[in-house]
């Protein structure tokens, strides 16, 4: 595959990398570098991309191969700031929404690593067949494990 | 759940961002890696060019340089390969087979990695207190040094386990029903 084509779909599909970053580094400096590296891991890959699957599958297949396996720096204390000052008129519903998708991205980063991986592919809409053949286990595995995970984050969610 | 999800909002990156991230000058890790290996490379090298003649090559036996030299060679041979090995995370076609691939990859490294620091550590030992009249103080000196050596080999193996165990346990965590 040519770069320019390279880039495009990566472009077009760099939001499932920007997530699974969200999911496995707790600090930007991290994401950023952990970005970089699926990025590079890709292009290492794409030869290797038959065309039978989607683009997406694949992305996802090395992105999480990347996130579980690259060196990751030993945690440091967390300092986390936001970049937007909080504004007095900000709606209380839109307050609510980005809190509830705090707490969901917590509850999922409270998972071990390979329970991450399967609810993230679960969340993004792919089937049990398509999560089983990126993970390497059976459809079934995949609907009991979804389902106890599901369960995880629900009991997280609600105490 | 899914929606919470899919209304995450994305930052994108621009083509020529995306591009800057294909090349290894600007990797966050291997350009770290990249110059590491090329200065240790590089004292290896100018060690094996002139300890001949700097450092009495000549005036000790063939074994001794040989050691000396094997030790260094493969110092350089290992570091690479090292080097080679970070381009390259994925292994297999799925996630399961892939982690499977890469413990087996990184319990061969600790080997060998072990093996290659002792190699070198006794090539060094050996050719610097060759011939040396061995009183009590230098006795002392070289096994303190040989104790430094074993120490870093300890630390050097105590790394590796760590996150091989770490892996392992992730790699369980795929396979388990």
């Amino acid at each position: 595959m040519e770069e320019n084509q390279f880039l495009a779909l990566i472009s077009a599909n760099q939001g499932i990398i920007y997530k699974i970053c969200q999911l496995y580094r707790d600090t930007n400096v991290d994401r950023e570098d952990l970005f970089q590296e699926i990025v590079f891991q890709l292009w290492r890959s794409i030869d290797r991309f038959r065309g039978d699957a989607k683009p997406s599958t694949f992305i996802y297949r090395i992105a999480l191969n990347t996130a579980i396996t690259a060196f990751k720096k030993e945690k440091r204390a967390i300092v986390s700031y936001t970049d937007q000052l909080p504004e007095i008129a900000m709606e209380a519903e839109q307050t609510a929404l980005v809190q509830r998708k705090e707490s969901l991205f917590a509850a999922i980063r409270k998972l071990e690593e390979a329970d991450r991986a399967l609810i993230a592919l679960w969340l993004d809409e792919l089937s049990y067949r398509e999560i089983g053949e990126i993970i390497g286990i059976s459809e079934n595995n995949v609907a009991v494990r979804i389902s106890r995970i599901k369960n995880r984050i629900k009991t997280t969610l609600t105490t | 759940m899914k929606n919470l999800w899919a209304s995450q909002p994305i930052e994108k990156k621009s083509k020529d961002v995306l591009a800057e991230m294909l090349k290894v000058k600007s990797h966050p890790v291997l350009k770290k890696i990249k110059i590491q290996l090329l200065l240790e490379m590089t004292a290896w090298l100018i060690l094996l060019a002139v300890y001949y003649t700097m450092f009495d090559g000549e005036k000790r036996p063939w074994f001794i340089n040989f050691v000396f030299m094997l030790g260094l060679l493969q110092a350089i041979a290992y570091n690479l390969s090292g080097y080679l090995a970070a381009k390259n995370l994925v292994q297999g076609d799925n996630l399961f087979n892939s982690f499977t691939n890469y413990l087996k990859q990184l319990k061969k490294f600790r080997s060998s990695a072990i093996g290659s620091r002792l190699l070198l550590m006794i090539g060094l030992i050996l050719f610097f207190s060759y011939g040396l009249e061995m009183n009590s103080r230098r006795i002392i000196a070289i096994l303190s040094i040989s104790s430094i050596f074993t120490l870093q080999l300890w630390i050097l193996y105590q790394q590796w386990t760590k996150r091989i165990k770490k892996l392992e346990v992730i790699s369980k965590n795929f396979g388990d029903g």
